[in-house]
């Protein structure tokens, strides 16, 4: 993992103390509320529904067990003990107090985290494969790019009053698991044809009400000249965005309104500009490679032939067991371990939510079986990232305990969820119950697994936290005359393929939307061939005969 | 019948509060009720006074409703308290009692009505 430098340190720390003197002058009055919001937001702290909400960076979605201990910590001493892991593998705490916040940031600061790049109108906390550094089929480890975007980024002076805020994503691998075709700059890993890493540059994705999948800028980009061509495409928002308009002021609307092709010229010739200067920021191959020192595989355990037959014979004694490993665990590149999701999503409970004490226990078990690192996905589940395949019985057995051991991972109850309006300002729905009545409706895990891959994404609101554009059942709640309605959309997929959900009808109501959703299960159902996911037979048939099915009474 | 109260929220801890008589007060029931809309206004000015002096942010007006025990158990099931009067927009019920989805959270804690 990365640790901090004595500049990093110093300078969350400064921002703690920094954001203290805001604190206490906004409490004195010396700044009104109008001064002291964007000074707010930029240290993450937004005021929601019932108290503020702090939004904590996990950086790239990397967590060591003493981080995971202290935001259990943050959890019980200035929440309700409880945090909310959320799409942009960010960590959210709804109940916090104004004046204590300078206290959280410096227990924040205490293990090396912040609340920097969270908010505003600046390039947000960098996200990235929670499977980086342990997939099989990774071509390079997505965390040292992250990490230098990340100080390539933080308070970088020309990029801090951007026209609106800047997501960026890093995928290492040949399938992609950080939904890289909708954020405003998705980076995923590639070979060129001497067989070097080179990135392929992605631009003007993303959901939100103008919802766009991103046009490649840049198919083979050298390594060395990534952060000159990100300095470009920054560089030519920040002049060519719009201001005027908050709804249109996403870089997504830029390269749609100029078009990929313009955009591209516009961004090559800004990118020669800062390619003849003498004074380059940053010597990236020398950077990447101080930077990978931190990214080291950890020193893995001898695995025995009778390791490997141990897990086999668990498998095959423990039925439980054996449906978690087939659904949860995942190849990993070195020969007697694994990946192991840890589901946030125990149907009928809260998508993303973990309790301190869930907390706590996972920080052991990451210290004791785990090489002390625990991932955030932005599907707003955990992640063990290496685990030796001998402890996986053991460690499912503790997830049991903890009922974090739902075999659902890529099922149908395993649904992204935005807070919705239980705690969102900005919601015109709920989300969360929505999704606690489909966890229950769809918890039978022998259906989930005989209707398969299907992901259902659930936002309270047209901003689209929720991913709903890219759900293959894509839920949208509104409200029609002081009521919550449903929109459904299907279709949507967030992969190497992605797609955006197409709008199957009008809206349902709330007593009718869990109904809805069965309904269009069931026609998948009736409808697919052979071995097709829900996407498959989607793709094959469009919206037509699931609008009939649903609509048929109307 | 419709009347409107004035919210906002505490600037020490985004708690929501409600306007009474030129204080702060936690519970909607206890919130001072207009009929008359002038009125309401000159107390919302009276409110925003009050942002100068650090003790809330944003307040602005709600309509509220009385509710009787036979509209409690449907329309506030989601949060089962007793109030005698309730938001007429849902948001601002979930401001007032609390998350529907975490009835030991929030204003509602303390307004639990026993279930039956």
């Amino acid at each position: 993992m990365y640790r901090y430098d004595e500049f990093d340190d110093k300078m969350v720390r400064e921002r703690a103390r920094q954001f203290r003197g805001q604190v206490a002058r906004r409490l004195q009055g010396a700044l009104s509320e109008e001064e002291f919001k964007p000074l707010r937001l930029m240290n993450g702290l937004y005021l929601q529904l019932h108290a503020y909400m702090l939004r904590v960076a996990i950086p790239y979605g990397v967590l060591s067990s003493l981080q995971l201990r202290q935001l259990a910590h943050i959890a019980d001493k200035y929440d309700k003990g409880y945090g909310h892991f959320t799409t942009r593998q960010n960590i959210q705490y709804n109940w916090i107090k104004l004046e204590e916040t300078p206290d959280i940031l410096e227990d924040l600061a205490d293990v090396e985290m912040h609340a920097i790049q969270t908010s505003g109108n600046c390039i947000r906390n960098v996200t990235a494969d929670h499977f980086a550094g342990a997939s099989a089929d990774e071509i390079d480890d997505p965390r040292p790019y992250s990490e230098l975007i990340r100080q390539w980024s933080t308070f970088h002076p020309e990029f801090s009053f951007l026209p609106r805020k800047f997501k960026i994503a890093v995928s290492g691998s040949a399938e992609d698991r950080a939904a890289i075709k909708v954020h405003d700059i998705g980076i995923g890993l590639v070979r060129d044809k001497q067989n070097n890493v080179a990135l392929r540059i992605i631009v003007g994705g993303g959901q939100g009400r103008t919802p766009y999948i991103g046009a490649t800028l840049h198919e083979c980009l050298p390594v060395g000249d990534m952060l000159d061509y990100l300095e470009a495409i920054l560089r030519v928002y920040n002049q060519w965005g719009r201001r005027d308009n908050l709804f249109k002021a996403r870089i997504k609307i830029l390269v749609a309104h100029l078009g990929a092709e313009e955009m591209k010229r516009r961004v090559d010739e800004e990118w020669q500009r800062i390619r003849k200067t003498s004074n380059r920021a940053v010597d990236v191959d020398a950077s990447m490679a101080r930077l990978r020192g931190y990214f080291t595989p950890p020193t893995w355990a001898q695995v025995s032939a009778q390791d490997s037959k141990e897990f086999q014979a668990q498998c095959q004694k423990d039925e439980a067991f054996s449906l978690w490993v087939r659904r949860n665990v995942a190849a990993h590149r070195q020969k007697g371990y694994a990946i192991a999701t840890i589901s946030l999503k125990t149907p009928g409970s809260i998508a993303g939510d973990a309790t301190s004490h869930q907390m706590r226990a996972l920080a052991d078990l990451t210290e004791t079986y785990a090489h002390d690192e625990i991932r955030v996905s932005h599907e707003q589940n955990l992640v063990w990232p290496h685990v030796r395949e001998a402890d996986l019985y053991h460690l499912w057995q503790e997830l049991v305990g903890l009922d974090l051991a739902s075999p659902n991972n890529g099922l149908i109850t395993d649904m992204i969820c935005c807070p919705g309006m239980d705690y969102c300002a900005l919601a015109t729905a709920r989300s969360i119950p929505l999704a606690q009545r489909l966890g229950v409706r769809f918890q039978d895990i022998q259906r989930q697994n005989d209707i398969g891959e299907l992901k259902i994404k659930i936002s309270g609101c047209i901003n689209a936290c929720g991913h709903h554009h890219v759900g293959h059942i894509g839920i949208l709640g509104v409200d029609r005359r002081g009521e919550e309605y449903y929109q459904i959309s299907l279709g949507g997929h967030a992969g190497d393929d992605a797609s955006l959900g197409q709008i199957v009808g009008p809206a349902f109501p709330s007593d009718k939307i869990v109904d809805a959703v069965e309904t269009i299960v069931a026609t998948y159902l009736q409808k697919r061939q052979g071995k097709e996911r829900f996407l498959d037979t989607w793709r094959r048939l469009g919206n037509d005969v699931f609008k009939e099915r649903l609509y048929a009474s109307d | 019948m419709q009347q409107r109260v004035i919210t906002a929220s505490r600037l020490q801890d985004g708690c929501v509060v409600y306007w009474r008589d030129g204080a702060w007060v936690l519970f909607i029931d206890e919130a001072t009720r207009f009929t008359d809309v002038k009125k309401c206004e000159g107390a919302l000015q009276q409110a925003e006074e009050a942002v100068g002096r650090q003790e809330v942010v944003s307040p602005y007006w709600i309509e509220v409703v009385p509710i009787g025990d036979d509209e409690f158990n449907g329309g506030l099931a989601s949060h089962r308290v007793t109030s005698k009067w309730v938001p007429v927009r849902y948001r601002e019920v979930i401001r007032a009692f609390g998350p529907s989805v975490h009835l030991h959270f929030g204003k509602q804690a303390l307004l639990r009505k026993e279930d039956t």
